[in-house]
């Protein structure tokens, strides 16, 4: 009871954008479930939502509340039917927002009766806002990170009960006071692995519980704050050429002072040191990956290894120094692909190139991405397709023995992260085979007309006497 | 010559086609063997630039393709002698990065975006193919094209060659011995001719030889030193005046238009030569003029008077000049040339490179093989022969030969002339033991020509029959009746037997080449390669790893420090701001950074601060064996510090009482109290788990007692294998305490605490 109470009291002292929400009220959540993934190197935050329509007309639409300061890092946001297992779209309403909260509707793929309930997924990652506590540290130091977000999930409904999952990958996890609330003693189950709280009862719309979770996390926050992805594609050599450019640094516990080459090689044969430094890149490629390469601005990095097979393809690289904190670190990775495992023909010299956004290492957060798709000389009737707003962009590249150039689409992404993996992009276009001849022929003429021309300048007497 | 008068005229044209397709792909071949036997670094490592030098070529190269001609030579680099700066534009020799920028550019015209960088890393390959080539051309006009084809071949794999064009081996020398080349070649031919047009062409590549290499001088004064000899020897002849005469105006006017030479051919002592033999030549040729307008006997006298006085008004007037400073004196880098230790004691910057120094015998040998003995037989051959071209190769095989025994890095000018020579020694055997025609019958003959038995031997039976432009046959029966007085007495045996074993030379020279290339100078020093007990390559990264470090993680206006060997590498991969580089330049300035790095602590850090250094790096192969490390140079830092100011560092103080340079438990207070002892020895015992380390270049022991601490720099970085070490300058203390104090601080050791103590005890 005196729980109860407490709660009362602190949805009165914070909840103060609690007021009236914008959106009606044609929902309840009956259950919402709250859980936290802080074991990698950015925030994943699903939410699983049993909601009833109380409205008296049947439901196309639900609305998910994102907290317009965290908005910004809002890397993706994904919607699932839970019963059918079927994902749902998710849009942003761009013109409804209430003080501090933004809104994402999902349109449902069948309208919920009245009085029926619904049962959705949402799953959300958020780039840039895990920070390390202290900001610096020594070398052999533990990487501490904080988290700071609401107990209650903010929604635009009432929600009958409320409760909240965290995930760590270390076991410490101590809640940092906020004014003069006292902590809440969090139950702690999965070998100290997962917290739960809750759970909170009768929460009115769009109230929230600040608090602040400091974790430790051993590993290292890896985050590219650029990233530039080529793909070739080259009918004549039957392949899909990627290169990638990354520049790379650690957002985590930056380094205090110096790097002791000495203490680094102590520590690696111990497991908790130096954790929090960037060792290794672990580049998934999907299968039937070839002739992969390393390089950065100084040369050739020989600190890599490549293997593949018909199941998957994976490139392990390590950087020329460990990355420490607030370090950085920019490379350059290339590989092929048969042009048949991206590339369709659908008929009527037209083809269609389905490929994913990425397919960098695990476990990292993107700043800015620019990919950018070279097709063949004289592709025509470019048509694509992307998802993710990107901002798309057609230019001309020249390249190799070119005489036209090769149409460019530029795709400019931004705050992606590793699970954009599994999103793709269609470029559609159409290669003749007029095209596809257009540089032997040019090549062939160049050297033709040389010829010829040293012919006609042998014939040529020049010299001012003439010889016997 | 009874072999081709045989033949239908069809047939000859036949053999004379058969010929020419087998003397093209015969320099196809030699011209690929000598780009592919250079490409051991590229496949064994990666396209990557070498040592030191080249990567300054290879950054002035991206800054010329990315900012354009005119701002190339105005760049003023801002980035290196910090707060100094360099006058880049106007302090290097342009024809490198021009040519790679044109490469470049044209094959960027058709479409070819190849990387500047595998540009630059080719470059010496595919111009030593060019050599090999020019080198035919010059010892065809000597003797004959079977000589021009193994001189090509000699010349595709003399190491001597080699050591200095590699793949990545981006330096000056790379195009300049090719240009060495052409030039001497349109020199024999405009000498030969007579023609203005040679003449012409002769000053042209001399002008791309001065904007390529500093060491254009050797053909500034070469050529007039052949004229010279020429006109001791009374071979004066208007071919001579037209050659020498087109050459030096125009070769001067256009060498003048390079900045960094300017002024030079008409005020350094390096060109007076040149002007001296084209103003004797000018006298001759007038006296020439007036000995066919005057009696003989007035002619002997007039010509004595004259060339008394205007010899001693000349020589008078170029000892007035340079006194009055009109013309510059011999450089300090001439002056080594004659006396070995004038460097030693006077410039010891110079004397510190490696490549300064005198060189060892057995080098003649490594770097030449069998040539280097049939060197002096094709000298002796041409001195028989003696015609106006063969007083040229002997003046140069005595100039070149006194020149690489001064210093190691000129034996690259030999290497030619060796090749040449031994290219004609070495037909001029074969014009006599390959000539079965002479002793065979005429089918014998035919039917080794039809089979297409050896390749030397068959270009070699014909050339003597089809006489090639230049050379008269006459000639070429001369270099053969040198050695076969009495050839039809010869018996087969003997032909047999000098062939065969001639052959096996052969097979060995190359043999020897590949593996000098394969095993001296193919590393590209940036990278170190060992193996593992298992046998597998280890590559042993640390440079690039450490300079990666920097480039990555410090201010980009960063200032770094280090000895100056390693300027020009952090410019190129760190891209930071240096204090001293490659360029050597300023004496006093790197006099500065060897004094910050020979002195103790309290007298190095105003130095630091006064120069903003932020870092400082130093390289130290202790742990890992690597000898080319700083300790090892140290001494070199001391004298060169000590030339500056002698009353402050002293070379005798790193020096034990017994003689002796040690780092161990015996070394000086000096050396211990330097910065170079302690940014190498810093925690160095501490990976010994506190016993004595152990230094494995030096094979001393640093006794774990004795380690050193340091108080204004802090460790920044070490390379994995720690022979990069890099360390910050610290700031001041906020406080205003020095650093010993602060240090004591921070470690508990106050002096409050220390009363204390006595406190208690009393």
């Amino acid at each position: 009871m005196r729980l109860v109470n407490l709660l009362q009291v602190s949805v009165a002292l914070f909840s103060v954008a609690s007021a009236e929400s914008i959106i009606p009220k044609t929902f309840e959540n009956v259950q919402l479930t709250q859980s936290i993934d802080l074991t990698g190197s950015y925030l994943k935050r699903s939410l699983d939502i049993t909601a009833r329509n109380i409205a008296d007309e049947p439901q196309q639409v639900y609305i998910v509340a994102v907290d317009s300061k965290a908005f910004p890092n809002l890397s993706i946001l994904e919607g699932q039917d839970k019963s059918t297992g079927r994902s749902v779209l998710a849009r942003r309403i761009e013109d409804a927002h209430d003080d501090g909260v933004e809104y994402y509707q999902l349109s449902l793929r069948e309208p919920v009766q009245p009085g029926e309930e619904l049962n959705l997924l949402v799953a959300e990652a958020y780039s840039g806002l895990l920070s390390p506590l202290p900001e610096v540290g020594g070398q052999d130091d533990e990487q501490y990170l904080v988290y700071s977000g609401s107990k209650y999930a903010l929604s635009p409904y009432d929600t009958l009960v409320s409760s909240l999952k965290i995930k760590i990958y270390g076991t410490y996890a101590e809640e940092l006071t906020i004014g003069d609330d006292e902590p809440e003693q969090a139950t702690v189950e999965g070998s100290g692995h997962i917290l739960s709280f809750g759970e909170y009862k009768e929460l009115a719309p769009l109230s929230s519980k600040p608090f602040k979770l400091r974790y430790s996390n051993p590993r290292p926050l890896v985050r590219a704050d650029k990233l530039e992805r080529d793909i070739w594609v080259s009918h004549w050599g039957a392949s899909v050429s990627i290169e990638e450019t990354y520049w790379l640094t650690n957002i985590g516990t930056r380094l205090k002072d110096s790097f002791s080459r000495l203490d680094y090689n102590k520590g690696q044969s111990q497991y908790n040191l130096n954790v929090a430094s960037i060792r290794q890149l672990r580049f998934p490629l999907g299968p039937n990956a070839r002739d992969a390469y390393y390089t950065d601005l100084v040369g050739n990095v020989s600190t890599s290894h490549f293997r593949s097979n018909g199941q998957e393809s994976i490139l392990e690289i390590a950087p020329r120094y460990p990355v420490f904190g607030g370090w950085h670190y920019n490379f350059t990775v290339g590989w092929s692909h048969d042009l048949s495992d991206f590339v369709k023909d659908v008929g009527n010299e037209n083809y269609l190139l389905k490929i994913p956004i990425i397919q960098g290492p695990q476990d990292i957060s993107y700043g800015e991405v620019d990919v950018r798709v070279i097709l063949p000389e004289g592709a025509s009737d470019i048509q694509v397709v992307s998802l993710f707003g990107a901002s798309t962009d057609i230019s001309n590249t020249y390249s190799f023995l070119d005489t036209k150039g090769r149409p460019t689409v530029e795709f400019k992404y931004n705050n992606l992260i590793d699970g954009h993996r599994s999103g793709e992009f269609f470029v559609q276009y159409t290669y003749t085979t007029g095209d596809s001849l257009r540089k032997p022929l040019a090549i062939a003429l160049t050297f033709a007309s040389f010829f010829t021309l040293f012919l006609v300048f042998d014939k040529i007497d020049v010299s001012i006497f003439r010889k016997k | 010559m009874a072999l081709v008068t045989g033949f239908q005229k069809s047939d000859r044209q036949l053999i004379d086609n058969a010929l020419l397709l087998l003397k093209v792909s015969t320099l196809i071949l030699v011209a690929g063997a000598a780009i592919s036997s250079r490409l051991f670094s590229v496949i064994r490592f990666e396209s990557i630039i070498h040592e030191f030098d080249p990567w300054f070529n290879y950054r002035a190269t991206k800054y010329l393709t990315e900012n354009g001609f005119y701002k190339f030579l105005n760049w003023f680099d801002d980035r290196t002698w910090y707060p100094l700066g360099r006058v880049t534009g106007g302090t290097l020799y342009p024809g490198l990065m021009v040519t790679s920028n044109v490469i470049h550019t044209v094959l960027r015209w058709f479409s070819l975006p190849i990387d500047i960088r595998n540009i630059c890393v080719m470059l010496a390959p595919a111009f030593s193919g060019l050599t090999a080539y020019v080198t035919y051309l010059f010892t065809t006009e000597m003797k004959n094209e079977t000589a021009g084809l193994l001189a090509a071949i000699f010349m595709g794999i003399a190491p001597g060659y080699i050591s200095r064009s590699v793949a990545g081996s981006y330096d000056n020398e790379a195009i300049a011995i090719t240009l060495l080349m052409v030039t001497f070649y349109f020199w024999i031919k405009a000498l030969k001719l007579g023609s203005a047009l040679w003449g012409g062409l002769t000053a042209l590549s001399y002008f791309y030889m001065v904007a390529a290499w500093g060491g254009y001088v050797f053909i500034t004064n070469m050529i007039p030193l052949h004229v010279f000899v020429l006109l001791l020897m009374g071979r004066y002849h208007s071919r001579i005046y037209v050659a020498y005469s087109s050459w030096y105006a125009i070769g001067t006017l256009a060498s003048m238009q390079i900045p960094f030479v300017g002024f030079l051919p008409i005020r350094s002592s390096d060109h007076m030569s040149a002007l001296g033999v084209f103003g004797l030549l000018q006298l001759v040729a007038f006296s020439d003029w007036i000995r066919s307008q005057v009696p003989s006997k007035q002619f002997k006298n007039l010509i004595i008077v004259a060339v008394l006085s205007i010899l001693a008004i000349s020589f008078a007037g170029l000892i007035g000049l340079t006194s009055a400073g009109v013309i510059a004196p011999w450089t300090g880098r001439f002056y080594s040339l004659w006396d070995t230790n004038y460097a030693k004691i006077h410039i010891p910057i110079i004397a510190s490179v490696s490549e300064h120094q005198p060189t060892a015998w057995p080098s003649f040998f490594f770097d030449n093989f069998m040539l280097i003995w049939l060197f002096p037989v094709g000298v002796y051959l041409c001195l028989r022969e003696l015609a106006d071209e063969h007083v040229f190769i002997i003046v140069y095989g005595v100039l070149a030969s006194y020149f690489a025994g001064v210093m190691v890095r000129l034996m690259l000018t030999l290497t030619p002339i060796v090749c040449v020579a031994a290219g004609i020694a070495v037909s001029s055997l074969l014009d006599v033991y390959a000539e079965f025609a002479i002793v065979e019958s005429d089918e014998a003959v035919e039917s080794t020509v039809n089979k297409g038995g050896d390749v030397l031997e068959e270009i070699d039976v014909t050339s003597s029959g089809t006489s090639t432009p230049g050379v008269s046959s006459e000639e070429g029966s001369i270099f053969k009746t040198l050695l076969s007085s009495n050839n039809t007495i010869k018996p087969l045996l003997a032909k047999a037997v000098v062939l065969i074993s001639f052959t096996s030379y052969l097979f060995l020279f190359v043999k020897h080449c590949t593996w000098v290339t394969s095993n001296a100078y193919s590393s590209p020093s940036v990278v170190l390669a060992s193996n593992l007990p298992d046998g597998s390559q280890f590559l042993i990264d640390d440079f690039r790893e450490a300079y990666y470090w920097l480039r990555m993680n410090t201010p980009e206006d960063a200032k770094i420090m280090s000895w100056w060997d390693y300027g020009y590498q952090i410019g190129g991969m760190a891209d930071r701001t240096t204090l001293v580089d490659n360029n050597t330049w300023n004496n006093t300035h790197i006099a500065t950074v060897g004094k910050a790095m020979s002195s103790s602590e309290e007298v190095a850090y105003p130095i630091l601060r006064q120069h903003d250094v932020d870092y400082i790096l130093v390289i130290f192969g202790g742990v890992i064996g690597f000898s080319g490390d700083d300790i090892n140079k140290f001494l070199w830092m001391v004298r060169i510090a000590e030339g500056i100011w002698p009353e402050e560092v002293k070379e005798r103080d790193f020096f034990t009482a017994s003689n002796q340079y040690r780092v161990d438990h015996e070394a000086t207070p000096t050396m211990r109290e330097s910065m170079m002892y302690k940014m190498s020895y810093y925690r160095f015992t501490d990976a010994f788990g506190g016993r004595d380390g152990h230094d494995r270049v030096r094979g001393q022991n640093i006794p774990a007692s004795m380690a050193p601490e340091l108080t204004t720099i802090e460790e920044a970085f070490t390379s994995e294998n720690w022979i990069v070490r890099i360390y910050k300058v610290k700031d001041l203390d906020n406080v205003g305490r020095d650093f010993p104090k602060a240090i004591k601080f921070d470690k508990g050791q106050t002096s409050k605490k220390k009363r204390s103590q006595t406190e208690l005890r009393l």
